[in-house]
């Protein structure tokens, strides 16, 4: 699994308020014909980082970043990037380049021509473009590969060939479109890793479009989850995972139990929570902005329920069920417990004793059992 | 798996239907009598007698004119034709051009050539241009219908043609000029070989439309044939005719050629 870039929390800029991000997007909307692609997103980026725009298909994500790239014009609200209004400047004009889901490598063209094409757009001399192109080469591992067309090349290396060329011009700003979309499970983890290197060392901010959630909780700093061209939420993965807004961003990210419950205790410190579907009552240790008798929702990740034979004590956070199924993955098992109420809740538990005679097996009754703050309370 | 006789003999069959005729008309090109059926012995006289017959020569060399001229102007239009139906989804009149463009294909050659010489007559004693009716003329109708064949081909080219190589170019600094230029002509270029031979070839084969719309003093090759052998077959066409599959041949081995050096990585990978 790729690393993330290790940044220091005073450095973290968008936990600044001062800080002046590097690409602004203020209210940008964009239509096509009637049906809103992107509807009023604000984002600010900051130099340096490893955005993830993250959403499903048709979500606009990949229409934001096509915005960025100057290939599609906003129908309203206004792109900068390093403080420059980017309305209106063609694609060939701006300071951004952009590496593309399908590749896009110039079929006609060998490996140093493609990663060449840019720098001779700018009319640098040749001995340079020769230089800046033996360096990318070396960058991404293809030294031997320079005079190969791209049909010759397997995809992991038509990736890197892609991102070669997309880096010649040295843009202050890449945009990479699925980038390791292409890429079997393998080869994407390892590239995962080289990528956040490359932008580790070349402190490029990059923006990524993925639909794929361990690929963005991975690399990014940062994550903006997207919904019907609406930004649902924006925060580092650990907020993004553990403390999600919403219903949809909770249920997108990861896999998450989802129950619905009614407010009956409503204190500063404390909120407890009647579910019928739960079987239970929810204590949740800290205090929520909601009303008595409100409906609202309640969501725990399956790592963070616990199992188990005997009735642990208390009076709430405690319910009882059956084990329906049980998923072995090897290094954690993935139990299916059937409520009484016929809810089913997902729990996962690591496999830490080797081959454990003692295990939880399937048909046993179990009691499941939460920390005070292991769950979410939502209420949209 | 066992072969058995059936599909080879039916293969053999086949290739003995399609060629037989070709393969001896280029043996009695090579025949000694004046008679067309009977052979009686080796001789290459009606070649000679073919390059010393001016009217054969001069209209083989109108035809050869008339067909790259007008196979250029029709890959120049018809390209132009198919970049706006493939690239503008949305335009008005899309529609009808799409439905036009394709019309020729399937007229039948006396309509097409009838209502072009109905148009050129009717130009003349309007704007008075084409004058009379001969090389310009036939040109004019060739253009015609061959655009109709250069834009299908390289329509279905720019079809899967990847959108995103030019937005890359265009990404990496080039202007659209330069992205026609560098990228998507280099790439769509075989359609445009293929587009100009197919335009070529049709235009060299052409009797029917060429009749309508010439004039005197501009017979075309296929028209000049067509009256010798009204005639009678007589022996020099077979030469000329073993001549013209020559030519053919070795274009389509060149054409072959060309295309394979195109995209040799898939044998050598």
């Amino acid at each position: 699994m790729a690393k993330k870039p290790q940044i220091a929390a005073d450095t973290r800029p968008w936990r600044d308020p001062s800080a002046k991000p590097f690409v602004r997007i203020s209210n940008v909307t964009k239509k096509f014909g009637d049906v809103y692609a992107v509807a009023d997103v604000s984002l600010d980026i900051y130099k340096g980082e490893l955005f993830c725009l993250l959403g499903g298909s048709g979500s606009g994500k990949s229409t934001l970043l096509r915005m960025l790239a100057g290939f599609e014009e906003p129908t309203s609200g206004k792109i900068e990037i390093d403080g420059q209004d980017m309305t209106g400047v063609a694609p060939y004009n701006r300071p951004v380049n952009m590496m593309f889901q399908s590749y896009a490598l110039f079929p006609h063209m060998n490996v140093e021509q493609n990663i060449a094409y840019g720098l001779k757009r700018d009319h640098l001399p040749k001995a340079e473009i020769a230089d800046r192109v033996a360096e990318l080469l070396s960058l991404v591992k293809l030294q031997d590969y320079g005079k190969r067309r791209p049909d010759q090349l397997s995809g992991g290396q038509r990736q890197r060939v892609a991102l070669a060329r997309s880096l010649a011009k040295r843009p202050k700003l890449l945009l990479l479109d699925e980038p390791l979309g292409a890429l079997d499970k393998k080869l994407r983890e390892e590239t995962q890793f080289e990528l956040v290197k490359i932008q580790e060392t070349l402190g490029v901010t990059f923006i990524v479009v993925t639909h794929d959630q361990e690929e963005a909780m991975s690399l990014a700093t940062r994550i903006g989850v997207m919904n019907y061209g609406e930004i649902a939420m924006i925060g580092e993965p650990t907020d993004i995972y553990e403390f999600p807004n919403s219903k949809f961003v909770a249920g997108f990210i990861g896999s998450v139990n989802m129950v619905e419950g009614v407010v009956t205790e409503d204190e500063a410190d404390h909120v407890r929570i009647r579910s019928a579907e739960l079987g239970c009552d929810i204590f949740v240790g800290h205090g929520v902005d909601c009303a008595p008798d409100q409906i609202l929702w309640w969501a725990i990740r399956p790592e963070k329920i616990a199992l188990s034979r005997e009735r642990p004590e208390g009076d709430a956070n405690i319910t009882k069920g059956v084990v329906e199924d049980i998923g072995y993955l090897g290094d954690m098992s993935v139990y299916q417990i059937r409520l009484d109420s016929g809810k089913h809740l997902r729990v996962t538990q690591t496999n830490t004793i080797r081959g454990n005679p003692d295990a939880i097996t399937w048909d046993e009754p179990v009691y499941c059992t939460w920390h005070d703050n292991a769950g979410s309370v939502l209420t949209v | 798996m066992r072969r058995g006789w059936f599909l080879p003999t039916m293969a053999i069959l086949g290739f003995v239907f399609l060629y037989a005729p070709i393969i001896s008309l280029v043996v009695f090109s090579f025949n000694e009598s004046k008679l067309v059926t009977v052979w009686s012995g080796f001789s290459t006289k009606w070649y000679g007698e073919l390059f010393a017959d001016p009217q054969m020569l001069g209209a083989a060399w109108l035809s050869l004119r008339i067909a790259a001229v007008s196979a250029t102007i029709a890959l120049v239009l018809g390209t132009l034709c198919a970049i706006s139906l493939v690239r503008f989804r949305r335009f008005r009149g899309r529609t009808i051009l799409s439905g036009m463009v394709s019309a020729p294909l399937v007229m039948p050659d006396v309509i097409t050539g009838l209502s072009l010489l109905l148009l050129f007559v009717g130009m003349e004693s309007i704007l008075g241009w084409p004058a009379g009716r001969g090389m310009l003329t036939i040109i004019l109708a060739h253009s015609t219908f061959c655009m109709a064949y250069v834009c299908v081909v390289v329509q279905s080219r720019l079809a899967d043609f990847d959108m995103s190589l030019e937005e890359a170019a265009m990404d990496l600094g080039a202007t659209p000029a330069r992205v026609f230029f560098d990228i998507t002509l280099p790439i769509i270029a075989p359609a445009l070989v293929s587009g100009w031979l197919l335009g070529f070839t049709l235009s060299l084969d052409d009797l029917v439309i060429a009749s309508f719309v010439s004039g005197p003093g501009s017979s075309t090759l296929p028209m000049v044939i067509f009256s010798k052998v009204r005639l009678g077959v007589s022996p020099d066409v077979n030469a000329l005719a073993s001549i013209i599959i020559g030519i053919v041949a070795l274009g389509v081995f060149a054409a072959t050629i060309f295309q394979l050096r195109s995209r040799p990585k898939k044998a050598r990978a």
